[in-house]
């Protein structure tokens, strides 16, 4: 079994006019939803080094290559139990945002934040954007969505149902039959799609722990 | 008129630059994806909407994409009657 630990330190900002939300209270509820979403137990199977070095001491022959020895991969099926840790602090402007921090800020319902939930500035960046109007729901639990997915982007996390996941990474992508599942109350559906609801769509697969943890590996999580 | 070759591949390209200056590329983080200047005419997204007008825009749209070439042909004409006419002054 393998412990895997998941760290996001957040700062909140309320860019609003009339700054009406309780952002401790915001804080709590991102805590409690992403640490519901996120902390899963799944099973995966990795590649298992072996080689007459390893514990195991099983020599391979290679045969016609000529060497005596081979090291070759074997895959063991493995459960990994996810643990979520949120910290955050509250801050007056964006510039307040370190390197190390994803920036959650509330914006006001006008130009293009105009009837949108929120969004990722980028697939793997670390900046969110939140409509006040709907942070309301976020904090009286009637929205247990949208913290969970937006953050997912921020985990290189694409939409399960959208065509364009298919051409940018298709592993991503869930075929109609794989949607209409128990997993179709997964975070990662899209805006349009007929599984995203509000309320219900917060479960998170293995498979996509998986993307995040290549994804961290590569270099390709918290950019700007 | 005679369009003239020079300046109207200056504004051509004056125009395909704007268009790429504008290109927005979001809608996979939930974002817009806007293409077309003045106007889009190609914008979508993938996020949550609590208007469904909003999304029943989305797509390529004929008709934007029609009044940007009106746009670019007018730039075009008038920006060759502007270079004739400066000619003929600086002869
Ligand atoms: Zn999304």
């Amino acid at each position: 079994m393998t412990s895997l630990g998941l760290k996001l330190k957040v700062a909140i900002l309320d860019r609003t006019k009339d700054k009406v939300t309780n952002l401790f209270r915001l804080a709590s509820v991102m805590e409690t939803q992403l640490k519901r979403s996120y902390q899963i137990s799944y099973q995966t199977y990795i590649n298992f080094p072996i080689s007459k070095f390893n514990n195991h001491n099983r020599i391979i022959n290679s045969g016609l290559d000529g060497f005596a020895y081979k090291t070759f991969f074997s895959t063991i099926k493995k459960t990994v139990n996810v643990s979520f840790f949120m910290k955050y602090r509250i801050v007056r402007n964006p510039d307040q945002k370190m390197n190390n921090e994803h920036l959650i800020q509330i914006m006001d319902n006008i130009g293009e934040m105009k009837n949108l939930y929120g969004f990722a500035h980028n697939i793997g960046g670390s900046t969110v954007s939140l409509n006040v109007s709907y942070v309301n729901n976020i904090i009286q639990g009637l929205d247990n969505n949208t913290i969970p997915h937006e953050l997912g982007h921020t985990f290189s996390l694409l939409h399960v149902d959208d065509q364009s996941t298919l051409r940018s990474d298709s592993r991503q992508y869930w075929t109609h039959a794989k949607q209409n599942t128990k997993d179709s109350t997964n975070i990662m559906f899209s805006g349009g799609s007929k599984y995203n609801t509000d309320l219900t769509s917060t479960t998170v697969v293995g498979d996509q722990i998986n993307l995040l943890i290549n994804a961290y590996r590569n270099g390709k999580l918290n950019l700007n | 008129m005679k369009l003239k070759l020079i300046p109207t591949i200056i504004m051509l390209l004056i125009f395909a630059l704007l268009t790429a200056i504008s290109y927005q590329d979001n809608a996979a983080s939930d974002g817009f994806t806007k293409i077309g200047f003045p106007f889009n005419f190609y914008l979508y997204s993938g996020g949550k909407f609590s208007n469904p007008s909003i999304t029943s825009d989305f797509g390529f749209s004929t008709k934007y994409f029609i009044a940007d070439l009106f746009i670019l042909i007018l730039v075009i004409v008038i920006g060759n009657i502007v270079v004739n006419k400066w000619r003929e002054t600086n002869k």
